[in-house]
């Protein structure tokens, strides 16, 4: 990766939530969705931003889309800033970035058939001209592997994979290089799913498109990704080739999230390595490294100093006082 | 823009086979089309000026919607119920033949018979006839002011929902304090200030109406706001005005037709109450609280100057709110 530059940079972003708090009266605290959070995509690879429920994917996906307003930090998308963007200089960029939702039963208007809800799309963007939209809409429908006669339906004569499929189509009805998958499997079958990623990396290759898949299944992120970041508690704590994260994980809970991966032998022991307890509440995180208090390993360091990301290799980064921070290595 | 294809499992076909199955909304609805029907078609039913008129070698269609201007210069208009026809014309008089304003003071307060079916009053114009251009009225009042009242409502309420922090708060306070102030003493109060006039009625009812609708669509806006075909919308960069309305507003009008119906009713209700107190419609227009206020000073004997204008309001009050509810539980997934 080094040498090419970052398609899509993520500086310190920052997204504090006030809790409480009206209109005259002061929040009395903040959720730490996602805090100082930094990465970078790099054109045509696969991205994928792992973590347990309520670590700040999502959130760290909607900043990206310009969906919600960051509190701090920068998003950089080829070249441009898209956090100082007015909406009107966004919506041409925006185009490039396009999200795939979790819950293909809410990410599609009941109300208007797939013809309509692609063709509004490229009108409102110009992308194709009149006369030619229904055509066009057929190659949309044909990429995503829908019948052309799906055209004139409404969303809920689909099942769940044909409607996650629409999804990815109006996606791309854009034209996006990027795009932002937020847990695009987790509401699917099983067997549904395999379906759905293989398409999404069949278009990876023929649109030529990089992503950003955010996940809480190993299985699916292994199967697709060549990054992995895993997030805790709105703060990445590991980022690595997947191989390398498979194989060697370095963050205490990274450990513990891949020991938690369920084995299909019914013989197999208990996981070696369980975190110990429940994440806790993002409003008031622990001090030091917001891990510690669910980690075997944590010392009185990983109780008061918040370690930083520190550099293991070129391209491995853990942020853990115990396991990373021995003295050969540099912090970043 | 878009084509569309026709499609049985459609929301639409969803509620109206729900609705169907309550019976008693059915037959409301029923008697609200009927009712509908006989307002648009009054002139048809209850008139003095004939539906076709032969007079003089010539053929007259329609004179009691068309004004033809040899009949106007006899002063026939005015005089239909005199006029006698001659050799060789003829005409055809609408079933109820009297006018709504054609008094006869020699039948005053007669009570119902052959001729005046349900009876006159104290000028003798027929109270058939002058029921029947009430519903005209009452109805008409009903459908605009409600109008209105969702017009706003939704403005407001979407706004409120869409853009949720201080536009919310504004609004919401908004409707509070329309909410706290008793609408019919402003009404009342607004109306000794302005002409009387069906117009006047109509804009003050619904300026009245809306904070109910506001709330309702303020609240399903809250809730399709986190849908995430709204998100995708966003981050297509489509404009918030196409996502408000295009988007999130068919999704939220089922709870804004449901009471938009029991507003009709109240409207109906409110119109009949003011004319009533002699704050509505001017005399002599026929709105049945018009012909309600006439009756007071005869109640004691003329009691269908009283039972009828009062059957009318009831009648079509009940068939409205039994609609809004049939269409109420149609549409609550829940009741399924």
């Amino acid at each position: 990766m080094n040498g090419k530059e970052p398609y899509l940079k993520v500086d310190n972003l920052t997204k504090y939530y006030p809790v409480g708090g009206g209109l005259f009266t002061k929040a009395r605290g903040y959720v730490r969705a996602v805090d100082h959070v930094s990465f970078n995509v790099y054109p045509g690879e696969t991205v994928s931003l792992v973590g347990e429920s309520g670590s700040g994917k999502t959130t760290v996906a909607r900043l990206i889309l310009r969906l919600v307003e960051p509190t701090e930090g920068s998003i950089v998308f080829n070249g441009v800033d898209l956090t100082t963007l007015k909406s009107g200089e966004l919506r041409n960029i925006r185009r490039k970035i396009q999200i795939i939702f979790q819950d293909p039963y809410s990410s599609l208007n009941p109300r208007m058939t797939v013809y309509s809800m692609l063709a509004e799309v490229l009108l409102v963007h110009r992308i194709i001209s009149r006369e030619k939209i229904t055509e066009h809409i057929e190659y949309l429908l044909q990429l995503v592997g829908l019948n052309t006669d799906a055209m004139y339906r409404y969303p809920h004569e689909f099942s769940g994979g044909q409607r996650q499929r629409i999804g990815i189509a109006r996606a791309l009805a854009v034209n996006p290089s990027l795009l932002v998958a937020d847990e695009p499997v987790s509401a699917l079958d099983v067997s549904v799913q395999a379906q759905i990623l293989n398409l999404l990396m069949e278009l990876q290759e023929k649109l030529h498109l990089t992503y950003l898949i955010i996940s809480h299944d190993l299985g699916v992120v292994r199967h697709i990704s060549d990054r992995v970041l895993v997030m805790y508690l709105g703060k990445i704590v590991e980022e690595a080739p997947t191989d390398i994260l498979f194989d060697s994980p370095n963050h205490p809970y990274t450990k513990a999230l891949l020991s938690a991966i369920p084995k299909p032998d019914p013989s197999a022991t208990l996981p070696k390595l369980l975190a110990q307890g429940e994440p806790p509440s993002p409003v008031n995180p622990p001090p030091g490294c917001s891990f510690h208090p669910r980690c075997p390993y944590a010392t009185e360091q990983c109780k008061n100093e918040t370690p930083p990301l520190f550099r293991i290799s070129e391209t491995h980064r853990s942020a853990c006082w115990v396991f990373a921070n021995t003295p050969e290595k540099t912090t970043v | 823009m878009f084509r569309k294809s026709y499609n049985p499992h459609s929301y639409w076909n969803t509620v109206w086979r729900e609705f169907n199955k309550h019976r008693l909304s059915l037959f409301a609805l029923i008697v609200i089309i009927v009712l509908g029907l006989i307002a648009l078609l009054a002139p048809f039913i209850a008139n003095d000026i004939p539906i076709l008129l032969y007079k003089g070698g010539q053929l007259y269609i329609f004179p009691n919607v068309i004004t033809y201007s040899d009949l106007q210069a006899e002063n026939l208009y005015a005089n239909f119920d005199r006029w006698q026809p001659s050799d060789g014309d003829w005409m055809v008089k609408p079933p109820i033949p009297h006018g709504p304003f054609r008094q006869n003071l020699e039948h005053s307060l007669q009570s119902p018979n052959r001729i005046h079916w349900l009876g006159t009053d104290d000028r003798g114009r027929d109270v058939l006839s002058r029921m029947i251009w009430g519903s005209r009225l009452s109805l008409s009042v009903g459908f605009v002011a409600v109008g209105i009242a969702v017009i706003i409502g939704i403005v407001l309420g979407s706004l409120a929902g869409y853009f949720g922090k201080w536009v919310d708060t504004l609004v919401l306070r908004f409707i509070e304090l329309m909410l706290v102030i008793p609408t019919f003493f402003l009404i009342i109060t607004v109306m000794a200030f302005l002409p009387p006039s069906i117009w006047t009625i109509m804009i003050v009812i619904g300026l009245t109406g809306w904070p109910g609708v506001a709330r309702l669509v303020r609240g399903e806006f809250l809730k399709q706001r986190q849908m995430e075909y709204v998100l995708a919308s966003q981050a297509l960069g489509l404009n918030n005005t196409r996502i408000m309305f295009r988007h999130i507003l068919p999704n939220a009008m089922g709870p804004v037709f449901v009471s938009a119906t029991f507003g009709l009713a109240g409207a109906i209700l409110m119109e009949s109450g003011l004319s009533f107190l002699g704050f509505g419609v001017p005399p002599p227009a026929p709105s049945w609280g018009e012909l309600l206020k006439q009756s007071q000073g005869y109640v004691d004997f003329a009691w269908w100057l009283v039972l009828f204008p009062g059957l009318a309001i009831f009648i079509t009050v009940t068939a409205f709110n039994l609609v809004g509810e049939g269409l109420r539980d149609a549409m609550d997934p829940r009741l399924r």
